[in-house]
């Protein structure tokens, strides 16, 4: 009977304890599980934040954009207009002297082809023409030579990618990288040399980048926060690429990124 | 009938040996984690048990059965030993707080216990049994969860603490009814606890390794 009181004891305290265990493993899994959803929770949080950061600067970034174009408009075609206006007005009046009327018409004639100059040039830094002809290489060497052409920079540019002729959305974003890479590079580093390297590596293409402008410190973070660098890293994302920057104050600035072009 | 003995006693004493490895190679590694309070403890924790089990290995060649005594000794030590050990490895006050409390009513009311009965000494404790282990099954939940989607910090160490808390605490409690499983050949309940602490052994022998790799890390 003792044996049987003893053996029932133990029996009870087994199920018992394993019961106690049991329920705190239970109470432990659900616990987990709600940590762990929390924090996924505040991941989601933070991956949306920053998706509307992006979308805040890319609204700044057009918004930017349509700013330069009128002033553009404002600054370059408005006031020659008026010129020509001006011009043909006094062409027009009765007091303006036969022999000075030589002279105004050839004014409006430079103003004009200067006018037509500009709309082309402001045409071109919208949509390049030669790109949607002939593809990125032409395009792109164009925008070097007209560069090339001011004396105020010189681009070097080398490539050994064979790249199909016709123009795809792809292509118009490398030639977007480098257009806004070339305007930090002469706005902000004051860089009198540019280096443009494309190289096929396979399974990617590869773009080095390098001026020898005023550079910056690449590891402060606020210095990759402007818009240009937004605008760059969303059009390299948008090309499945990566890329790794680095600058030094006065040592220039180098960028390297991979693409995949279609 | 002699030889199944001394299968189960040479089983335990492999063991004894594995404990005793993991206390030597957790010594080697002890200068590169002084900084660690819970690496100490571990490694005092580790000792202490080695010389428990050792002291236990002996009465039993000696007397058979007549080493249950011990098992107090390795409940009540193990039981502060490992309270340290969670205790500095827990982050928040509140469970540091906690860990003591605990510790001083399980205490008291296990003195009570021995108390009443004093023959209590010679049998199995079922309360200082039940209590203790599953205080530190708790304790190891509770650091699992503290670290979950963190840095894994002893999760090896934990995970064996708590399976073999489990499972030998469950045989410790059958302990008083000398149950057998089979008579011939004869193998009893602890045969299953002595391949237990090999597990529990090989994880603690795992913890050290990842302790060891992260070490060369930094």
């Amino acid at each position: 009977m003792n044996n049987y009181d003893d053996f029932l004891l133990v029996i009870t305290v087994i199920i018992v304890f394993l019961i106690l265990v049991c329920v705190s493993i239970v109470i432990f899994i659900i616990k987990s599980r709600n940590k762990i959803f929390k924090k996924e929770l505040e991941k989601k949080n933070l991956e949306i934040e920053f998706q509307n950061q992006v979308l805040q600067k890319t609204i700044l970034a057009r918004e930017e954009e349509q700013k330069r174009i009128a002033e553009d408009l404002h600054d370059d075609i408005s006031s020659k207009l008026i010129a020509t206006s001006l011009n043909l007005f006094l062409l027009k009046s009765k007091e303006t002297k036969e022999e000075n009327k030589e002279g105004i018409i050839n004014n409006i004639v430079e103003i004009n082809k200067r006018t037509i100059e500009i709309t082309r040039k402001i045409a071109h830094d919208l949509y390049p023409p030669v790109f949607e002809k002939f593809g990125l290489i032409p395009a792109l060497e164009e925008l070097f030579s007209d560069y090339n052409k001011t004396n105020a920079v010189k681009i070097k540019f080398n490539s050994n990618i064979k790249f199909k002729n016709k123009a795809s959305n792809k292509q118009l974003q490398v030639f977007r990288i480098i257009q806004e890479l070339i305007n930090n590079s002469i706005k902000h580093g004051k860089a009198s040399k540019i280096d443009i390297n494309f190289n096929a590596q396979e399974p990617f293409n590869i773009c080095e980048y390098r001026d020898n402008g005023t550079g910056f410190n690449s590891e402060e973070l606020e210095n990759l926060k402007g818009l240009g660098c937004i605008n760059i890293e969303n059009r390299i994302k948008s090309i499945n690429g990566n890329y790794i920057l680095h600058s030094r104050p006065n040592k220039g600035f180098k960028i390297e990124f991979t693409f995949k072009l279609i | 009938m002699d030889n199944p003995f001394l299968v189960a006693f040479s089983i335990s004493i492999f063991g004894l040996v594995f404990l005793f490895i993991n206390v030597v190679i957790f010594f080697k590694t002890f200068k590169k984690n002084s900084n660690d309070k819970s690496y100490k403890n571990l490694v005092v924790y580790l000792s202490v048990y080695f010389i428990i089990e050792l002291a236990c290995n002996i009465i039993g060649y000696i007397e058979p059965n007549s080493n249950i005594f011990v098992s107090h000794f390795a409940f009540n030590i193990q039981f502060i030993l490992l309270s340290l050990f969670f205790y500095s490895l827990f982050k928040k006050q509140f469970l540091k707080k906690l860990v003591i409390i605990v510790y001083i009513v399980f205490l008291i009311t296990n003195a009570l216990f021995y108390y009443n009965d004093s023959n209590l000494f010679w049998e199995f404790n079922l309360f200082e049994i039940v209590f203790s282990s599953f205080l530190i099954i708790i304790y190891t939940l509770i650091h699992i969860y503290n670290s979950l989607e963190e840095v894994k910090s002893y999760f090896y160490f934990t995970i064996g603490v708590s399976t073999y808390m489990l499972t030998s605490s469950v045989i410790f409690l059958s302990g008083n009814l000398e149950l057998v499983f089979i008579e011939e050949p004869y193998i009893d309940i602890w045969v299953f606890n002595s391949l237990f602490f090999i597990v529990y052994q090989s994880l603690i022998y795992k913890e050290w390794k990842y302790i060891k790799s992260s070490n060369l890390n930094e």
